[in-house]
């Protein structure tokens, strides 16, 4: 009859388990090539300098611009004499007289009205005017 | 003790964890491969726990605050990767922890790294019929020779209930082994 077992008393019974040769020498390799390797990607400043520099310029030129070409876009375009009498002189609650009180002495040198008028002809337009005389205190 | 709190800072230093963390693995892991294999049983199963512990190791060094020891920690980690591995093994094939245990330690024989002789192979039956809790006391004390308190320090749990916990296994072994 075998001896009972008592685990306390009984030499160290060992697991039995072995290993592939090399295993420990070859396995920290296995767990290094998985752990995940995070590289910061270094940019040198040099490189892109210029760059940098002429999207700056760019954006600063633009922004500058900007307002200017708004500007320029919205400015009235000067109209010609003509065209703003013509204008006016269409405007039912403008009479051709007070059109005259708009006129300085440059728009009636603009206008350059070419008329061969003779003293007669004045003569007679004054006559058949009926309010000459207000014309003549104004 | 000094030579792990100067290891512990060089893994806490980004500039040094690396390094250090190699040195961490060549350390360390034979004696968790050990305890792991303890667990697990056959090889190939050990070789895919103990790296994915060394993996959630590295992921978690920012979390280690040096509260416990390091090897507690390593432990801790090592433990439960295995336990979870072979917990899910043990469902996908529709077992219990236990039951699958048992199948494996009976499927030792034929294990090409066993090469135990009968006791030996009687001894890891007699394991496999243990509760799960009670299998990883016994093997800790017993083959992995960890004392009372770091085997509390691992598993969370009182000196006086391990105690309890090994000597209950020890008998249940013994009367297994001296049967059959």
């Amino acid at each position: 009859m075998e001896p009972k077992i008592t685990l306390s008393k009984h030499p160290k019974i060992d697991t039995g388990f072995t290993v592939p040769e090399d295993y420990f020498d070859h396995f920290p390799d296995q767990v290094f090539k998985k752990i995940p390797v995070t590289t910061v990607k270094v940019v040198p400043f040099k490189r892109n300098n210029r760059l940098w520099y002429f999207v700056a310029a760019s954006f600063v030129v633009g922004l500058t611009l900007l307002p200017y070409y708004w500007w320029e876009q919205n400015t009235l375009q000067e109209v010609d004499s003509s065209t703003i009498e013509n204008y006016l002189a269409y405007q039912a609650m403008v009479s051709e007289d007070e059109i005259v009180n708009f006129l300085d002495e440059n728009d009636l040198e603009k206008m350059k009205i070419d008329l061969d008028i003779s003293n007669n002809d004045l003569e007679k337009i004054l006559e058949e005017t009926p309010n000459i005389e207000q014309y003549l205190i104004d | 003790m000094e030579k792990e709190k100067d290891l512990i800072e060089r893994l806490s230093n980004p500039k040094t964890q690396e390094v250090a963390f190699k040195e961490l693995v060549r350390t360390y892991q034979k004696v968790l491969y050990y305890h792991i294999r303890n667990i697990a049983l056959n090889h190939d199963d050990s070789d895919d726990i103990l790296q994915n512990t060394f993996l959630k190791v590295f992921e978690k060094l920012s979390e280690f605050n040096g509260d416990s020891k390091l090897y507690s920690w390593l432990y801790r980690i090592a433990t439960n990767e295995a336990r979870n591995y072979i917990l899910k093994k043990a469902r996908r094939n529709g077992d219990t922890y236990e039951n699958f245990q048992t199948k494996i330690a009976g499927n030792l024989v034929a294990d090409s790294y066993f090469d135990g002789d009968e006791l030996q192979l009687k001894l890891q039956k007699a394991i496999s019929l243990l509760p799960e809790r009670q299998q990883l006391i016994f093997k800790m004390k017993y083959f992995e020779e960890l004392k009372y308190e770091e085997i509390a320090d691992i598993l969370g749990v009182s000196v006086g209930g391990l105690k309890s916990n090994y000597h209950l296994a020890v008998k249940k072994i013994e009367e297994f082994i001296n049967k059959h």
